[in-house]
């Protein structure tokens, strides 16, 4: 343990607080900018960090995927742009705060959810990296994909206003995630022979157009609404719209300690990734709420439980990496290739070989988590600025933001084709009251679940007894039945009022 | 201070070689047909920055994701053909595909190859903790136990999979997974006994043991183990990373690029990004990446067709 402890005071040399500090802020930037992911900003910092000793460079590394992790709410509350597709169910609750001119209290919201769940993920990691080691093992594929089925639940509690409308657009999202090579045989599906949806409907595009391309269509043609709008976002008189009151506090709370639990839960279990993390934890806290109308309308708790997840799957999945040498995540799999330059090999050897080391990564995550605080604060102020600006001028700016979010992680021109038809599909999907939360979590889902449930039944040998030996995910396929026998008999018993369910 | 070396050196190899002067006279796109911080893209990222210092312009890598390197491939043989478009992608992209797709959005001849850089240690593994530790071993273990997982990231991996099982008259099941950090958890997690793997087990040389090498010469990793062939089943397939450029590129825009990679292979740096990653540098001279890349196209659609694979 003392070579741990020592390692923690390595963190104290300016240069590596530096480096820490300035990983945070560049991965906020980053972040707060529709098109530049989390994982091709630390791809890109890689070579920057060569010259680097191996603990500020990791610390660098690190410092750049929690701010942005984080910093993807700025434009997600302010322009209704995720800045990550993880952050698209921040836009949700974020954008109509920010449209009733409480910007101020909504990235407050986001910032405070992204750094407690940040920081109760890394003490998660601190604490449990080492004695999961052998539980983890203990979860396959049958296991993630009983917790996936489980997970598909939710939607039917975010579907407001017909389940079954509800469970369609799930359903149409699930068939939106098959395109692509088919997992097994490497058959196209459904790409109607175009190689460029061989890996799939890009999801950034996807989003952005469903989301904030849609919303700025349905907006188009009402001028003056748009700029009653803009004077009551830029008036924000009332001090309480640009702070946490107690009262946010009282509902943010329960969803920000829920979404960290479901962030460190993603995190740890291998190829789910952010986004099912905060959609998940954004599901969950509607099911959960007693007013589940309030959701989509401006709810502080939407904006914590998306945030605290998001960020709480980044240290989380280093769990994994760092247990055992298993990358949890697309940032763990890069940050494999950043540890090794620096000579040091992820996996339980680290702990026995350079505990030093992992004692100043420990401390380094935790500087970095305050660093989150101290950044996301003084940069929020800049950005809110934003508000001022009328909404008539935005939009624009905002498309084009949109076009370049899309054209960088969709490839091309054919990011923004698929933004545009997504559009129309999301404007469609408000009009004839479908969820756009409901496809987008099944789209998010869906390739693990296929692949995971794919490989379930290899390693069941095809025969459902062998479920015996696996009495965790029958733990979860059980609560399942028990979801849909509650929901099927809520929605027989009171068609008329399902958010009493 | 970096900086005003950088631009010392820019200057002084555009003052030393006047008469290469037309080109490179703008920054060079390099395409990467995968997502950052996977192999290629850091491998690419590597020789950018390497390029950049010899050419004395920009080298900016492109990210083009899609159908593993075919989506910017199909973009790339458009391009002009001007030495300002290149890119730098696994050779079983061009040599592989035709073999399992009917329609493909480009061929070999669309290209001119100006050398190759690294090689890959593809090889059938297991983990430590296998009841065999060589190829004879998992046939005799995989006939007493039949239905043996093999991890397979593709179509393609599946191909050897199914050989084996079909020559030795034996019983593999498939497990597909997704890439290589799926199938380092299958192996770790014990859920497959088998994986193909593209040199990713170099880095868990403890919990993972080669079985044959399903190259056609043996890995550079691991001298000791025999290749499928010497094992009495001719299916090894070789990848190699090759630098791509359109058909018709002027023949000294790509000598210039050969000596370039040459240079690359020796540069520590570089060397010191591929070895993080289990990459095994060997330079080829761009006629020779010519000559390997028709083989290579020939001997996989040979063994493909003896496996019976139809083109989809």
């Amino acid at each position: 343990m003392t070579p741990i402890l020592s390692g923690f005071s390595d963190i104290l040399h300016p240069m590596v607080l530096l480096w820490i500090i300035a990983g945070v802020a560049i991965g906020y930037l980053v972040g707060a900018l529709p098109g530049l992911g989390k994982a091709t900003a630390v791809a890109i910092a890689i070579p920057l960090t060569f010259a680097l000793p191996a603990l500020p460079a990791i610390a660098f590394l690190i410092g750049i995927a929690k701010g942005s992790a984080a910093g993807s709410a700025v434009s997600a509350i302010l322009l209704n742009v995720p800045g990550e597709p993880s952050s698209a169910p921040t836009a949700l609750d974020g954008y109509p705060l920010a449209r009733q001119g409480k910007a101020g209290k909504a990235l407050k919201a986001a910032l405070f959810a992204s750094v407690l769940g940040d920081l109760g993920a890394t003490l998660a990691l601190v604490v449990l990296a080492q004695p999961i080691a052998s539980y983890a093992l203990a979860i396959t594929p049958v296991e993630i994909c009983a917790v996936l089925v489980f997970s598909l639940t939710f939607v039917a509690g975010l579907s407001a206003q017909s389940l079954a409308k509800g469970l369609v657009a799930a359903l149409l999202g699930l068939l939106a995630a098959t395109v692509g090579l088919e997992i097994e045989s490497g058959l196209p599906r459904l790409t109607f022979g175009d190689y460029r949806l061989f890996d799939g409907i890009p999801l950034i595009p996807m989003a952005i157009g469903m989301l904030a391309v849609a919303e700025m269509i349905l907006q188009a043609g009402n001028r003056a609404a748009l700029d009653q709008q803009a004077a009551t976002i830029a008036k924000g008189a009332d001090p309480d719209d640009s702070r946490m009151t107690r009262d946010d506090w009282g509902r943010a709370a329960p969803a920000i300690a829920r979404g960290t639990a479901i962030g460190i839960g993603v995190g740890i279990l291998p190829g789910l990734g952010a986004s099912v993390g905060s959609f998940l934890s954004y599901g969950l806290a509607r099911s959960r709420s007693k007013e589940p109308g309030r959701f989509g309308n401006g709810a502080i708790e939407g904006v914590a439980a998306s945030e605290s997840a998001d960020n709480a799957v980044v240290p989380a999945s280093l769990i994994p990496l760092f247990a055992l040498g298993i990358p949890g995540s697309v940032i763990a799999a890069i940050l494999i290739g950043a540890f090794m330059l620096h000579g040091v090999t992820p996996g339980p050897m680290m702990f026995a070989q350079q505990p030093r080391l992992v004692g100043g990564i420990y401390a380094a995550m935790m500087a970095a988590s305050l660093a989150l605080l101290l950044i996301g604060l003084l940069f929020q102020r800049v950005f809110a600025q934003v508000v001022r600006v009328p909404t008539r001028r935005v939009v624009p700016v905002v498309l084009i933001l949109c076009v370049i979010g899309a054209w960088v992680e969709g490839g091309g021109a054919f990011g923004v084709q698929v933004m545009l038809a997504f559009a129309v599909l999301g404007v469609l999907f408000v009009k004839l009251g479908f969820s756009v939360v409901n496809f987008l979590i099944g789209f998010v889902v869906g390739r693990a679940f296929e692949l995971t449930l794919r490989q379930s039944i290899q390693i069941l040998e095809r025969d459902p007894a062998n479920l015996l030996a696996h009495p965790i995910a029958l733990i979860f396929l059980a609560m399942t039945a028990l979801a849909v026998w509650r929901f099927t008999r809520g929605a027989s018993r009171k068609p008329e009022h399902p958010e009493e369910i | 201070m970096f900086k005003t070396l950088k631009a010392a050196a820019l200057i002084a190899l555009t003052v030393a070689s006047p008469a290469l002067a037309d080109w490179p006279e703008r920054p060079i796109s390099l395409i990467v047909g995968f997502g950052p911080g996977g192999q290629s893209d850091l491998l690419g990222r590597a020789l950018a920055s390497v390029m950049a210092e010899e050419l004395g312009v920009p080298v900016n890598v492109v990210n083009r994701p899609g159908a593993a390197g075919g989506a910017a491939l199909a973009g790339l043989r458009s391009m002009p053909a001007d030495g300002y478009n290149i890119m730098l992608n696994p050779t079983q992209t061009i040599t592989l595909t035709p073999a399992l797709m009917a329609q493909v959005p480009f061929s070999i001849d669309d290209f001119s190859f100006a050398g190759m850089l690294t090689s890959f240690d593809i090889a059938l593994i297991a983990p430590t903790s296998a009841p065999f530790d060589d190829y004879a071993g998992m046939i005799a273990h995989t006939r007493e136990n039949p239905g043996l997982l093999f991890a397979a990231l593709s179509a393609t991996t599946r191909i050897f999979a199914t050989e084996i099982a079909r020559a030795n008259d034996i019983s593999i099941e498939i497990l597909p997974v997704d890439g290589g950090p799926g199938m380092v958890n299958a192996i770790l997690g014990e859920q497959a006994l088998l994986a193909y793997s593209g040199g990713v087990h170099h880095r868990y040389p403890e919990q993972m043991k080669v079985i044959a090498a399903l190259t056609t010469e043996r890995n550079a990793g691991s001298p000791d183990v025999p290749t499928i062939a010497e094992l009495g089943l001719p299916i090894g397939m070789d990848m190699q990373t090759v630098l791509i450029a359109p058909a018709g590129t002027p023949d000294d825009v790509i000598a210039r690029l050969e000596a370039t990679l040459a240079t690359a292979a020796e540069n520590p740096a570089f060397r010191e990004v591929a070895d993080s990653m289990s990459a095994v540098v060997q330079f080829r001279t761009a006629a020779e990446a010519t000559e390997i890349m028709h083989k290579q196209l020939a001997s996989n659609l040979a063994i493909m067709r003896a496996a019976g694979v139809q083109p989809q």
